[in-house]
């Protein structure tokens, strides 16, 4: 389950990268007057902001799509769902940590004995591997 | 529709609003977007700036801006100055020769004395026909009221230890020991000022000397013709030598100037100081 749930955010950061992240980023430092995109020397400020600001976005995509779809892309490649999400507060709440990543190692911390994460417990979600019915005749 | 069509709308519409928030973030920030920062030295230079001369420091922190901006690739400093403090002057050299990026200098009406001594500076001058330069050398001067006092019998009483600690008073006229040493200050700082430029245009300090004709002024076509401009032109012949030094396919200028409110205007004014917030623009070149 652990290897499943790790090819999904691997998958979850690889769309997030290339249809979020990096368009975001030529539009934002584009409206901040850069032109020359070869260097960021001078950009540190605006850097930084942009990196918080790509935290929330990420934040903001998985609780956004867990809540509506009850799984993200990822997630949905490797047959996961997240259940126990009642409002987005529930979602939010479950992928906090990403919007702070020093907090990650905490949320990391309980899937050694277990297979739900610290963020996890506290919002009352869990992950479950569900795979698609098939029916032959 | 299907749920993975559902999702991937969801996930467009999700870049969409991701690249609004990033358009409206990145707006609050305002790096220039000129590859060509243009910094204007205008009116007297000293550490402060008063009645529309130029501070030291506005000039060091605007070059220090176009800098740490990624898109400047040359910066031009349009020069229409007198010259100024001798300190202040060799602050902004000291600072031009250490910059990274291509400098060009542009005389535009005035570019004397100090003034051109910063254009020396940088790697190309620019300069109309008819621009006044030159003026290589320095000058000291003060008023001195010991006539008008004599003249109304007022006399000047002066108890100072050690004995030219008064030296300089506008109340007494200078003593000949006194005079001489002023001119060993002077000979000092012009020899200074014409090594530096020698050094700088790539010229033995005797040339400079025998070309600089005793300090006189001169026009840009002399100064062309004597080695001490580099080209002659004016808007159109910087922006050519800009392109050229920056390697430029298009040339986009961005003005980079300091903004004083009122209030700052009035404390200037009423106190000397030149309390102040660099505001870099855009503005029409």
């Amino acid at each position: 389950m652990l290897d499943k749930r790790f090819a999904a955010f691997l998958i979850d950061l690889l769309i997030f990268y290339f249809l979020i992240f990096v368009p975001s980023s030529f539009v934002f430092f584009y409206s901040a007057g850069l032109r020359d995109f070869t260097s960021l020397e001078g950009l540190e400020g605006p850097s930084v902001s942009f990196l918080f600001l790509s935290s929330f976005l990420f934040l903001l995509y998985k609780s956004s799509f867990e809540f509506s779809f009850s799984q993200t892309p990822g997630k949905y490649f490797l047959s996961l769902e997240v259940r126990g999400i009642e409002k987005f507060g529930d979602a939010l709440l479950r992928n906090l940590p990403f919007l702070f990543p020093p907090f990650f190692l905490f949320d990391l911390f309980p899937l050694v004995t277990s297979d739900q994460r610290l963020f996890e417990r506290i919002s009352h979600t869990q992950v479950l591997y569900v795979p698609k019915l098939v029916i032959e005749a | 529709m299907s749920k993975e069509l559902r999702m991937f709308y969801y996930l467009i519409s999700l870049s969409l609003l991701a690249v609004f928030f990033a358009a409206l973030l990145g707006s609050f920030f305002s790096v220039l977007p000129g590859n060509v920062a243009l910094i204007r030295i205008e009116g007297e230079i000293g550490s402060q700036s008063i009645f529309g001369g130029v501070s030291v420091d506005d000039i060091i922190s605007l070059i220090d801006e176009a800098e740490r901006n990624p898109n400047v690739k040359v910066v031009v400093f349009s020069i229409n100055s007198p010259g100024g403090a001798i300190v202040s002057v060799q602050e902004i050299v000291e600072r031009i020769k250490v910059m990274e990026k291509p400098k060009i200098a542009w005389i535009r009406d005035v570019g004397t004395s100090g003034a051109y001594w910063i254009a020396s500076a940088c790697d190309a001058i620019v300069a109309s026909p008819f621009s006044i330069t030159g003026s290589i050398g320095v000058v000291a001067s003060y008023l001195e009221f010991s006539g008008l006092f004599e003249k109304y019998g007022i006399r000047y009483v002066n108890l100072s230890i050690p004995e030219k600690k008064d030296m300089l008073s506008p109340y007494r006229g200078l003593t000949e020991e006194e005079k001489k040493d002023i001119m060993e200050i002077l000979n000092e700082s012009y020899w200074g000022f014409l090594e530096d430029v020698a050094h700088n245009r790539n010229m033995s300090v005797e040339e400079v000397t025998n070309l600089s004709d005793e300090g006189a002024i001169m026009l840009g076509k002399q100064a062309y013709e004597r080695g001490f401009v580099d080209y002659l032109g004016g808007k159109e012949k910087v922006l050519e030598v800009a392109r050229e030094f920056g390697n430029l396919t298009r040339v986009e200028v961005s003005v980079y100037e300091s903004k004083k409110d009122i209030s700052e205007l009035l404390s200037d004014l009423l106190f000397g100081l030149s309390r102040f917030e660099l505001k870099a623009s855009q503005k029409p070149f």
